[in-house]
């Protein structure tokens, strides 16, 4: 009898594990945090106005490396205050695109985010474990990240998203800096 | 005893073509990754009836050079796929530089081409979400917002309120039926992906709720299964 109520928890605590990883897997597509929130908390509620970055000529090319593809936008917006830069920028996963938010201040990535999320699988990505890898994270010479970023089984597309954005954000960041 | 066996048997055969539709679709949607299942679209039409997949409502501008439609998700320049879309448009403009698309909530800004230039939503700078669009005297684009007129700059980085007489606001037009059926065709390939099209049949919901019930009678049979073969089995080793 004492065994049967051991193995009944034990059901009874597998069950309540899957039905909590089932519940949050239904939610993980959507809207995580407004983009517009995004630039209001990085800013203290006091955003710059946006700037135009257009992707040009070697600047698209750079751009077309880091992502071994064109970007999706030929002109990119950011925010600006002195040595920091804010992001908003959209690479596909598998097949749908992420939005993420990157702020970048002295060539060194302060905070990441992801946005939006419209992928079926991978949202394992908005999670604190993974982000806060990318805190302080730089471009070596060959643009690319200083600090190796753990993989996430089952979400390696957008993990491997998240990273090339990460370094367009940078490369974008140094470019505006450097040509100001 | 006999009973017992005789009911285990015919329950068997019943179960089998289940267990093989559940086994089955289940091996495929194990190997999605692998097999790409939700990259790939279903376009049968007996298939995309069951997910009351039909007509899509087809919105379409013409603008000096281009038609450009609208339906579910998804843009056309002159019928052919150009980029998704999850808001409506509300009107199109042709400027010297730019194809000027305003939905619900934003400006896209293409080149001629349909390459996508710029979004422009309220945080990037547009002065309210979009109710029309339309061009001035001297070819600017126009917004027409809920209470104010906005005339943009020709990159659309700049709106003021417009001083001077109202625009004609851009209005759709028919679709014509050539165009219509392409955009009808590619909306309905790429609904429904093969991934959902077998998770469906794993649980049944493809066949609607007739579909789900045999399923969930399925699973009770297999349990009633495994107890009464389990119960034969001691059974048989206590004789």
């Amino acid at each position: 009898m004492t065994h049967l109520r051991r193995y009944a928890s034990k059901t009874a605590l597998l069950l309540t594990a899957l039905l909590m990883a089932l519940s949050s897997s239904l939610s993980a597509k959507g809207v995580y945090l407004e983009p517009a929130t995004f630039i209001n908390n990085v800013f203290a509620g006091q955003p710059p106005v946006p700037d135009k970055l257009t992707l040009s000529g070697q600047l698209a090319q750079d751009v077309r490396n880091i992502l071994e593809h064109r970007y999706k936008k030929i002109r990119v917006t950011y925010w600006q205050d002195a040595q920091r830069t804010a992001w908003i920028l959209e690479e596909i996963g598998k097949e749908r695109p992420i939005t993420a938010g990157f702020v970048v201040e002295n060539n060194k990535i302060e905070d990441f985010k992801v946005l939006i999320f419209r992928e079926s699988r991978g949202w394992e990505i908005r999670n604190e474990f993974f982000t806060r890898q990318f805190s302080g994270a730089f471009l070596k010479t060959n643009s690319r990240l200083n600090q190796s970023i753990d993989n996430i089984t089952g979400a390696t597309m957008s993990v491997n998203a998240m990273k090339k954005l990460s370094r367009m954000a940078l490369f974008l960041h140094n470019h505006v800096i450097t040509q100001q | 005893m006999f009973k017992l066996h005789i009911w285990h048997r015919y329950v068997g055969v019943l179960s089998a073509i289940l267990v093989i539709i559940l086994s089955v679709t289940g091996l495929f949607l194990n190997f999605t990754d692998q097999l790409e299942l939700d990259t790939k679209h279903i376009a049968n039409r007996w298939l995309l009836e069951r997910y009351r997949i039909g007509q899509f409502e087809v919105t379409s501008f013409q603008t000096e050079q281009h038609l450009v439609s609208h339906a579910s998700n998804y843009v056309f320049l002159d019928g052919k796929y150009m980029l998704n879309s999850s808001k409506s448009l509300v009107g199109v403009i042709e400027t010297d530089q730019h194809l000027v698309l305003a939905t619900q909530a934003s400006i896209l800004l293409l080149t001629p081409a349909g390459d996508l230039v710029d979004e422009i939503s309220e945080l990037t700078g547009l002065p309210e979400a979009p109710l029309g669009i339309a061009k001035d005297q001297q070819g600017h684009p126009v917004l027409r917002g809920i209470n104010t007129y906005w005339k943009g700059s020709a990159e659309l980085s700049a709106w003021q309120p417009l001083q001077g007489p109202h625009p004609k606001w851009v209005a759709p037009i028919t679709t014509p039926g050539e165009i219509d059926s392409a955009v009808q065709a590619y909306v309905r390939s790429h609904e429904i992906t093969l991934e959902r099209m077998l998770l469906d049949l794993h649980s049944g919901r493809l066949l609607g709720s007739v579909g789900q019930n045999i399923m969930s009678l399925a699973a009770i049979l297999f349990i009633l299964l495994a107890i009464s073969g389990t119960i034969i089995w001691l059974r048989k080793s206590t004789n």
